[in-house]
């Protein structure tokens, strides 16, 4: 799961003007706010900052907000605009899970799982 | 002769599911102390042709991270309906994934093969690290990963 080596690596070779294929930000890096920006952005939300990182493009922020969520922020690295805000459980309301406890979801019919029946789960 | 009973047992698995035979199965996965963040893993199955059949369980819940299962992303392409109800937690570094499930019959000694993907961010990706085939004969015998698994073994 690399994320952030391979984009420096991309920027320091390319010309400004080229547009990263995949980028969701697709920013020159001159144009791009120092990481203090971001932070005061951050601070101006009610975030509190876990680390910020680069991902496709983007200031990806690992925050909590003042509600006690867990959030993943994505933000324009030079407007600071959120692109894309992603709540750490999304996945978990979204999507029928099975925690590690007992469960009643149910598995895919997929013909692997004979009887229907969900898997046990602990992790130890 | 085998493979085609296999192929309808298993077709029967699926179009019927409470009429298949199955057996309970524990699953174990120990990871190495590798000195990251959790792992995600990606336990699935493929036929003798090496076609994806199902997902069994998906270590870890960020679906944006599931395209740095490279296997497991390729032969679903990402389609989430695969883990459904079949998800839980990524895996952290040093732990145990153990998981028990009704496993169908029709999936042992017919050239069958369980795979486990893993993941973990900012560390390589580790697509394969498990390719174990699913015989009776090989139950209780641990197989070594090559990166982030310890060893994975299947028990009946």
């Amino acid at each position: 799961m690399k994320r952030t080596l391979p984009l420096f690596a991309l920027l320091a070779v390319l010309p400004a003007s080229v547009a990263l294929a995949g980028d969701d930000c697709r920013v020159p890096q001159a144009d791009w706010q120092p990481r203090q920006a971001v932070l005061k952005v951050a601070e101006e939300n009610g975030w509190t900052v876990r680390e910020i990182d680069i991902d496709d493009g983007c200031y990806e922020v690992e925050a909590r907000t003042r509600e006690g969520r867990e959030i993943e922020a994505r933000l324009d690295p030079k407007t600071l605009q959120v692109v894309e805000m992603e709540y750490d459980d999304d996945d978990v309301r979204h999507r029928p899970r099975n925690p590690a406890a007992a469960t009643t979801a149910r598995p895919p019919q997929n013909g692997l799982f004979g009887t229907g029946t969900a898997p046990r789960v602990q992790v130890n | 002769m085998r493979s085609l009973l296999a192929t309808l047992a298993l077709s029967t698995a699926l179009t019927f599911p409470g009429l298949a035979l199955a057996r309970p199965v524990t699953l174990t996965t120990t990871l190495n102390t590798y000195g990251g963040d959790g792992a995600y893993l990606a336990l699935y199955v493929t036929d003798a042709s090496g076609a994806y059949v199902g997902s069994l369980w998906m270590a870890g819940g960020k679906s944006k991270y599931y395209e740095h299962l490279r296997d497991w992303y390729r032969a679903t392409g990402g389609d989430q309906g695969q883990i459904d109800g079949i998800t839980g937690a990524s895996v952290g570094a040093g732990r145990r994934l153990e998981i028990t499930l009704d496993l169908a019959d029709a999936v042992f000694d017919a050239g069958y093969t369980l795979h486990v993907d893993a993941a973990v961010e900012d560390m390589r990706d580790s697509p394969n690290e498990v390719a174990v085939p699913l015989t009776t004969k090989g139950a209780g015998m641990p197989v070594a990963g090559r990166r982030y698994i310890a060893n994975f073994r299947y028990d009946l």
